[in-house]
């Protein structure tokens, strides 16, 4: 594969898939910057492979994506802070919708937990598969998942409860 | 009520809107080049610490000794320096060859085995310093042959019985072995014993001249976990008796000189045990009383045999007397100066000796010294390590004195291994810590 050929195949993916990744991508960082740089960066470490996977990039994109949210991410964007209930109002004042008590809800989990709800719950991986593209042992991927459901639980209000 | 995959969709659409970004792939590009770019630096600054690491590390291990010509005359270097207790051995790198100087007691380190003392022979042809590998070696005694040939040694084996160990801190010894210095070759004369053979660290294993080894020995009276003293009382000694080395077995010199010091030998067939000169060739003795002589290997014996040099009394050190007859005269002389003797080596020729004194303005090191027996005159021939006596762990092959002293270069300082894989471990994690951060801030 030429280098010409190479760019015009990186390039015609992100143009179709671009959008797709992104909403993967904020739903692990909760920011839109956030979810452009690490979809970015995905992108960019896919690059040196890509005459090995253009045929089917995306799997290997997405596998990136999902393990430098936990890895590089976590590092900037976690700071756990235990609360038992998510603030009643954002600081605007406004009453907060469900999408951002969400958002607020998942960026109280740990960036493996954020990843293994988005994956099983919004990609609708099984256990299994949600395990291999995070390098982890499946054991690992039900007992985060577990806890992530609970915490979700406590920290949205009881009509919001997390239904799977 | 909606299902966690429906919020989870609905959030997704506040995501970013997804759109063509033309410049992302020569940004890749150039991100992935400065990433190889600075992991070949990385790695190159490894690569050369630790070639500079080894490279350091062997060169430390070489000396400036070059192989000596054939014709290269043996000779004592007029300098002795202490050998690096990470030399190489003679299992290593093979036999030395003819020994000029063998220095005992010298610490050995190696990866595998405890810190133990060892023997170092110094090439007579070449100055090179290497470890003898002396196999079953007891490390209770060592003597070096006048001729730098053959070094004969202790060694430790199995015992009928209880073996003696001095508690723990010795070998029990079962007989002795010659090794020769040219072919590595060891032959062994193994004495049986119940408990193991004592001898004195010093004074039990001599070389009457190149081919002969005297020796004198006595036998534990128990071994370990003996009751009451047996454990550390001699039982029945052997007489003094000579070893014509590659002969069957030894023969008895004087069968009632028995468990007895050879303080001396003049390395052409005569050994001076207490106050006796004998003829290793013939068993033949004559008296040499040599009173005042406090100290072992403190004595030398004139080439004839008739006259003893050493230093008299019980200071240490003390005044050189030379004793005995020359002819029908009989002699009891006294050198002048040369008050602070403590050994007499060997006879140089008629008139001059080898002595052990202290080094000028020092109280702690010693240096070897030609003496004038009629005027005192002296003068350094061989500069030691020091500090300590030589007299107690060096050796020399006095058949090479009469080639004078030379210059050899020093031997090699090899560096502690353990601290060059350390410093390359140490530097390999560096660069592994440096790569890891450098790849981490390097920006897109």
């Amino acid at each position: 594969m030429s280098a010409s050929e190479v760019r015009a195949g990186f390039e015609e993916f992100v143009a179709a898939r671009r959008g797709a990744l992104l909403r993967t991508a904020y739903l692990l960082t909760g920011g839109h910057e956030d979810a452009e740089d690490l979809v970015q960066l995905a992108l960019v470490k896919a690059l040196p492979h890509w005459t090995r996977i253009a045929d089917a990039p995306e799997p290997y994109v997405r596998r990136i994506l999902a393990r430098e949210s936990v890895t590089r991410w976590r590092r900037r964007r976690w700071r756990e802070v235990s609360v038992d209930r998510l603030p009643e109002s954002s600081a605007t004042g406004e009453d907060p919708t469900d999408r951002e008590l969400l958002r607020r809800a998942l960026l109280q989990l740990s960036p493996r937990q954020r990843a293994v709800v988005v994956l099983r719950y919004f990609e609708d991986l099984t256990e299994a598969q949600t395990a291999d593209v995070l390098g982890i042992r499946l054991g690992t991927v039900k007992s985060h998942g577990r806890e992530a459901l609970e915490r979700l639980r406590s920290m949205l209000p009881d009509d919001d409860a997390v239904q799977v | 009520m909606s299902t966690l995959h429906e919020r989870l969709e609905a959030l997704a659409d506040d995501a970013p809107s997804g759109g063509l970004d033309p410049a992302l792939y020569d940004r890749a590009r150039r991100y992935h080049r400065r990433r190889r770019a600075g992991t070949a630096l990385v790695v190159a600054a490894a690569v050369l610490g630790v070639l500079g690491i080894a490279g350091g590390a062997h060169l430390q291990t070489r000396a400036d000794v070059q192989p000596a010509a054939p014709s290269a005359a043996a000779a004592v270097p007029e300098r002795l320096y202490a050998p690096s207790p990470w030399l190489s051995g003679t299992d290593d790198d093979g036999p030395l060859g003819r020994i000029a100087v063998l220095m005992t007691d010298q610490e050995r380190k190696s990866w595998i085995s405890a810190d133990h003392e060892a023997v170092v022979g110094i090439s007579a042809t070449t100055g090179e310093y290497r470890f003898l590998d002396l196999p079953d070696d007891a490390g209770q005694g060592w003597a070096l042959s006048p001729d730098g040939r053959r070094v004969a040694f202790w060694i430790t084996g199995a015992t009928t019985g209880t073996a003696n160990t001095q508690a723990g801190q010795a070998l029990p010894v079962t007989g002795l072995a010659v090794y020769d210095a040219d072919t590595g070759g060891v032959l062994r004369y193994p004495v049986e014993t119940a408990h193991g053979l004592m001898v004195d660290r010093n004074s039990s294993l001599a070389w009457a001249d190149a081919d002969h080894l005297v020796f004198s020995f006595s036998q534990w009276r128990g071994g370990d976990g003996a009751s009451g003293e047996r454990a550390s009382m001699s039982g029945p000694g052997a007489p003094l008796s000579v070893w014509k080395v590659g002969a069957e077995a030894p023969r008895t010199i004087d069968p009632e000189t028995v468990s007895s010091e050879v303080e001396a030998t003049n390395g052409r067939g005569e050994v001076l045990v207490g106050d006796y000169a004998y003829a290793v060739s013939d068993g033949s003795r004559h008296r040499l009383r040599t009173p005042g002589r406090s100290m072992t290997r403190s004595s030398a014996l004139s080439p004839s045999g008739g006259l003893v040099a050493y230093p008299r009394g019980n200071g240490n050190p003390a005044p050189i007397v030379i004793v005995g007859h020359a002819g029908n005269r009989v002699v009891d002389s006294s050198v002048p100066g040369n008050d602070e003797t403590f050994s007499v080596f060997a006879w140089l020729d008629a008139g001059h000796l080898l002595a052990e004194e202290y080094a000028p303005q020092s109280r702690y090191r010693t240096d070897l010294y030609r003496v004038n027996i009629r005027t005192g005159v002296s003068q350094r021939v061989v500069r030691l390590a020091g500090p300590g006596n030589f007299r107690y762990s060096g050796q020399l092959a006095t058949d090479l004195l009469d080639a004078g002293f030379v210059a050899r270069p020093a031997p090699p300082t090899p560096w502690d291994p353990r601290t060059v894989a350390g410093a390359v471990a140490a530097l390999i994690a560096a660069a592994c810590v440096v790569l890891v951060l450098w790849r981490r801030r390097v920006r897109l």
